[in-house]
C-alpha cells in the first residue's frame, strides 16, 4: 500500500488524486485476482495497474480540464513541524516552484522518473509502463533535463529533444 | 567516471546505496559537469519529497476493497497473491496508526501478516474512528416479494469503440439474466431524467483503456431509491464544507457506494468478511487478456449471483438451491463455500447469524469437518464463521473437529469455541472434559484443562518453550495459543496469563529469530510474539527490542523470506509502540528507526511517533475524566 501510495503522490503531487488513484488500484487488482496471481512480479503488476489508470486518468482530463482547487502541496504540512517560518516559507517556495516543474512533464515522464525515484531498475519499468528498454533511456535523459530546465526557467516549455544540449 | 557511465547509474544503478569510492567517482563526475549535475539533483530531487499520510479513514477503506475482492476470489480457487496480503498488511498497519487509539490482537496480528504464498487476506476489526459504513442490515421479510429493477443505458466515453461494444453486450447479458430472477420486473429507463423509481437501478459504465491494457471492465453501481436520495443531499451538503470536509467527503460517499450492502458483521468476526464478502461488485471483466472462458458471460452471471445473495429480496427458492450446493459433497469445495457464505449472508440479512436454519448449520459443519483448506487461517475462517451461529446444531461437529482433526491448530480453535461460544451446553463441558483425559495431542490436552481452570498450563507453556526435542512450531504453539482476543465471536479471553522468565525469554527469542524466515510459521510466529509481548514486563519491552534488532533491516533477503521477516519485526515494533507507547525505552526505539536510511522503515517510524503522541494525549486525556468523573455510588 505504501509503494501504491508513494508513487501515486509522486505522479499526482495531490494527495486526493493520489488516494484516487490508489482505489482505483485496489478495486481493479482484487477484481482481476488471476491476473495477479499470474503475475511474476505482483507489485509491479500492481503499479502497472495504477501507470495505466494514471495515464487513463490524464487523458480524460486533457477532454475535460476542469480541475478542483489545487491542493497545496500537503506534503508541506509534513516537513514543517522542525523549522522557522522563514525555513518554512523557503521550504514551500521551494516545493511550489518543484511541484510546478514537475507537472509540466508529460504523464509519461512523470511516471519514469517516479518509478526510477522508487529505485525501479530498467526491466522493472519496462514491464509497469511497456515502454521497451532502449526508449526508455532516452526518455527519462530527456524527462530529467526537461525537469532541470523547468526549474531553472520556470516558464519554459519547450521539450527538449534527447540528445540536445540545453 | 564519465557522462555515459553516470547516465547508466541514473538509469538504472541503485542510487540509494551509493558509498564509498563509487560515491566519490560520481561526487568527482558531477563537481565537474553541470549537465550530468542538473539530472542527478532532480532525481535526487523527486526520491527525497515527502509524502504525506493519507486522509484519515482511506486505508481503512482500501483494506476494506482488498478483502471484499478477496472475498469474491474465495469463489474461485481460494487464491489470493502476496502482493496482496502485503498491501492489506500495510494498509491495516497504516490504518491502524493512523486511526484506532489502541490496537486489538487481531490488528496486531494482521498489520503484519506476510503468510506467502498465502490464499486469503488477513483482516483486521473496524477501526474504531469513523470510516466508510456500510448501512447495518435490517430485517427482510422472506417473502420474494415482487420487486422492479432498472438497468440504465451504458454510459461510455466513446474512447475505445471495441471496448464500448463489449461493455454493451455485457449489458445486454446482465438483463437477459436478471430476466430470469424470480419476481424481478424490469423497469424501462427515460431520457433525460435521473431515476426510473425502480427499486433497484443499475448503472454500468465503461471508461475505456488505450494504454497497454491488461483487461478490460466496466463499473458497477446499483442503488435503491433511498440511497440515491441520500446521496443527493450528501452532495448538496457538501457545497458548504471546507475543502478538507469536502474531499474527506467524497471520500466517503465513493466508498459507501462501493461497500454499501452486506458488509456489516455482527459479532466482529472479521475473518467472516472474507467468507461473506464485502458488497456487491463494482467492477466487472468484460475481457482479460490470456483468461479463458468467457468472461461476460460469467461476469454477468457473479454480478447477478452477488445481487440475489446480497441486495434483492430474501428468495426461499434461491436460499434452497444454495443449501444444497452446500450439501452436495460432489461440489468442488469452492463452490460449496461461496454457498455457505451465501446462507450466512442469507441469515445475516434476516436479522443475524443464528437466523441460520438447522439444516444449513448442520451442512456447515458437515462441510467444515471434511474441508481442509490449504492454509489454517482459511480453515479456521469456516470453523470461525459457523460459530456465529451459535447453533447448538453446530456442537457434535465440534466435537469431532476436537477429537479428530489432524491438525492441532483446529483442534486447539475447537477448544475455545467449545469453551467459550458453548460454555454452557453440557454436550461442550463433557467433550472438553474428555479431551483433557484422552485426546491424543498434548497440547489440546493441556488447553482443554486450562479451559476448565487448570493452572498446569502455564507451567506447560514455559516447558515446552524449553524442550528441545520439539520443533521449533511446536514449541511456540502453546505461547501462540494464549494470543488474547483473536476472535470476539469466540467468546474467550486466556484464563491464566503468560508468565515467561528471563531465561525463556531468551529462548523465546533465539526461536522466533530462527523461525521468523519461515513464511509457513508466520501465523503462530506472530500469535506467539503478541502473547509474549502483552506481558507488559520491562523484560518483555527488551525481548520485542531484541528481536527487532535481529531483524535488521539492512539484512532482509530478498523474496518470501525476506517478507516473512519483515513482518515478525514489525510485529514487535507495533507492540512496542502500542503496549509500551508510555515507556521511554519504547519510544527511543523507535525514534532510532524513525533515523533509519531505509526510506520505508523511516515512514513506519514515524507514523508510530505520531501515533504514540496522540495516543500519549488520548491516556493523559482518559485520566484526567476519570480525575474529574463523580465517584460511583
Amino acid at each position: 500500500m505504501d509503494v501504491l501510495l508513494r508513487v501515486a503522490y509522486r505522479l499526482t503531487r495531490n494527495r486526493h488524486d493520489a488516494q484516487d488513484l490508489v482505489q482505483d488500484t485496489c478495486v481493479a487488482a482484487c477484481e482481476h485476482p488471476a491476473e495477479v496471481e499470474a503475475a511474476a512480479h505482483p507489485v509491479r503488476w500492481l503499479l502497472r495497474v495504477l501507470h495505466n489508470r494514471f495515464i487513463d486518468a490524464a487523458r480524460r482530463r486533457k477532454r475535460n480540464p476542469l480541475r478542483p482547487l489545487e491542493e497545496l502541496p500537503a506534503a508541506l504540512h509534513v516537513a514543517s513541524e522542525a523549522p522557522g517560518p522563514e525555513q518554512l516559507q523557503q521550504q514551500a517556495d521551494d516545493e511550489r516552484a518543484f511541484v510546478q516543474a514537475f507537472l509540466q512533464l508529460d504523464d509519461i515522464q512523470r511516471t519514469l522518473l517516479t518509478l526510477r525515484a522508487e529505485g525501479h531498475d530498467l526491466e522493472a519499468i519496462e514491464a509497469i509502463t511497456g515502454v521497451a528498454r532502449d526508449v526508455l533511456r532516452s526518455r527519462l535523459h530527456r524527462a530529467r533535463r526537461s525537469l532541470a530546465r523547468y526549474l531553472n526557467e520556470p516558464g519554459a516549455v519547450t521539450p527538449i529533444r534527447a540528445g540536445s544540449k540545453p | 567516471m564519465n557522462c555515459q557511465e553516470l547516465t547508466e547509474l541514473l538509469d538504472n544503478g541503485d542510487l540509494r546505496h551509493l558509498a564509498g569510492a563509487r560515491r566519490r567517482e560520481v561526487d568527482a563526475h558531477l563537481a565537474g559537469c553541470p549537465d550530468c549535475a542538473a539530472e542527478w539533483r532532480v532525481q535526487i530531487r523527486i526520491a527525497t519529497t515527502p509524502i504525506p499520510p493519507p486522509l484519515p479513514g482511506f486505508i481503512e477503506m482500501c483494506r476494506r476493497l482488498v478483502a471484499a475482492g478477496a472475498a469474491r476470489r474465495f469463489g474461485g480457487r481460494l487464491v489470493v497473491v502476496g502482493a496482496l496480503v502485503v498491501l492489506a498488511a500495510a494498509a491495516a498497519v497504516l490504518g491502524w496508526y493512523l486511526q484506532a487509539p489502541a490496537p486489538s490482537p487481531v490488528q496486531v496480528v494482521a498489520a503484519s501478516v506476510v503468510e506467502l504464498p498465502a490464499e486469503v487476506l488477513p483482516v483486521v476489526e473496524p477501526s474504531p474512528e469513523p470510516t466508510p459504513q456500510a448501512p447495518k442490515p435490517q430485517p427482510v421479510a422472506p417473502l420474494p416479494q415482487v420487486f422492479t429493477v432498472a438497468v440504465w443505458p451504458l454510459q461510455s466515453e466513446g474512447i475505445d469503440t471495441e471496448g464500448t461494444a463489449l461493455a454493451e453486450r455485457f449489458r445486454e447479458r446482465v438483463i437477459t439474466v436478471l430476466q430470469s430472477v424470480p419476481n424481478l420486473v424490469m423497469v424501462d429507463t427515460q431520457p433525460g431524467e435521473d431515476s426510473a423509481n425502480a427499486d433497484y437501478e443499475l448503472h454500468i459504465k465503461y471508461e475505456g483503456t488505450q494504454v497497454a491494457p491488461l483487461s478490460r471492465d466496466v463499473k458497477l453501481e446499483i442503488h435503491t431509491a433511498a440511497e440515491m436520495a441520500a446521496d443527493k443531499a450528501a452532495i448538496a451538503a457538501e457545497a458548504s464544507m471546507t475543502p478538507e470536509e469536502r474531499q474527506r467527503s467524497h471520500m466517503m460517499r465513493r466508498t459507501a457506494g462501493i461497500l454499501k450492502q452486506g458488509a456489516s458483521l455482527r459479532g466482529g468476526n472479521t475473518n467472516l468478511s472474507l467468507l461473506l464478502g464485502t458488497g456487491v461488485p463494482t467492477l466487472a471483466i468484460i475481457e482479460a487478456v490470456g483468461m479463458p472462458g468467457d468472461r461476460i458471460e460469467s461476469s454477468a452471471q457473479q454480478l447477478v449471483k452477488e445481487l440475489r445473495v446480497k441486495v434483492f429480496p430474501l428468495d426461499e427458492s434461491f436460499e434452497q438451491q444454495e443449501l444444497a450446493t452446500l450439501s452436495n459433497i460432489s461440489q468442488r469445495d469452492n463452490v460449496r463455500v461461496r454457498a455457505l457464505g451465501a446462507l450466512l449472508s442469507y441469515a445475516e440479512r434476516r436479522g443475524g447469524f443464528p437466523q441460520m436454519s438447522p439444516a444449513a448449520v448442520r451442512a456447515g459443519g458437515e462441510f467444515a469437518l471434511t474441508w481442509q483448506g490449504d492454509i489454517a487461517l482459511t480453515r479456521s475462517m469456516v470453523w470461525e464463521g459457523m460459530a456465529l451461529t451459535r447453533s447448538p446444531e453446530l456442537v457434535p461437529y465440534l466435537i469431532r473437529g476436537l477429537n479428530e482433526s489432524p491438525n492441532e491448530q483446529i483442534r486447539l480453535l475447537m477448544v475455545k469455541i467449545l469453551a467459550g461460544t458453548y460454555a454452557d451446553d453440557p454436550r461442550a463441558k463433557a467433550a472438553l472434559a474428555a479431551a483433557a483425559k484422552n485426546n491424543d495431542q498434548q497440547t489440546v490436552r493441556m488447553a482443554a484443562m486450562r479451559e476448565a481452570g487448570d493452572s498446569r498450563w502455564v507451567e506447560y507453556v514455559g516447558t515446552t518453550l524449553m524442550d528441545r526435542t520439539l520443533t521449533d512450531l511446536q514449541r511456540l504453539q502453546p505461547i501462540a495459543d494464549m494470543a488474547p482476543g483473536e476472535s470476539a465471536t469466540l467468546g474467550t479471553s486466556p484464563k491464566s496469563k503468560l508468565v515467561l522468565d528471563d531465561q525463556q525469554l531468551d529462548e523465546f527469542v533465539t526461536i522466533i529469530t530462527r523461525i521468523a524466515p519461515d513464511p509457513t510459521a508466520g501465523e503462530v510466529v506472530r500469535k506467539a510474539l503478541f502473547a509474549a509481548g502483552a506481558m507488559d514486563t520491562p523484560a518483555a519491552l527488551d525481548m520485542l527490542i531484541e528481536v527487532v534488532n535481529a531483524m535488521n533491516a539492512d539484512d532482509w533477503p530478498k523474496g518470501l523470506t525476506g517478507v516473512a521477516i519483515m513482518g515478525v519485526r514489525q510485529t514487535a515494533n507495533s507492540l512496542i509502540s502500542f503496549r509500551y507507547r508510555g515507556n521511554p525505552k519504547a519510544r527511543a526505539v523507535i525514534e532510532n528507526l524513525a533515523s533509519s536510511g531505509d526510506p520505508l522503515e523511516k515512514m513506519m517510524a514515524e507514523l508510530q511517533l505520531k501515533t504514540m503522541d496522540m495516543s500519549a494525549t488520548s491516556d493523559t486525556n482518559r485520566q484526567e475524566e476519570q480525575a474529574a468523573a463523580p465517584p460511583v455510588q
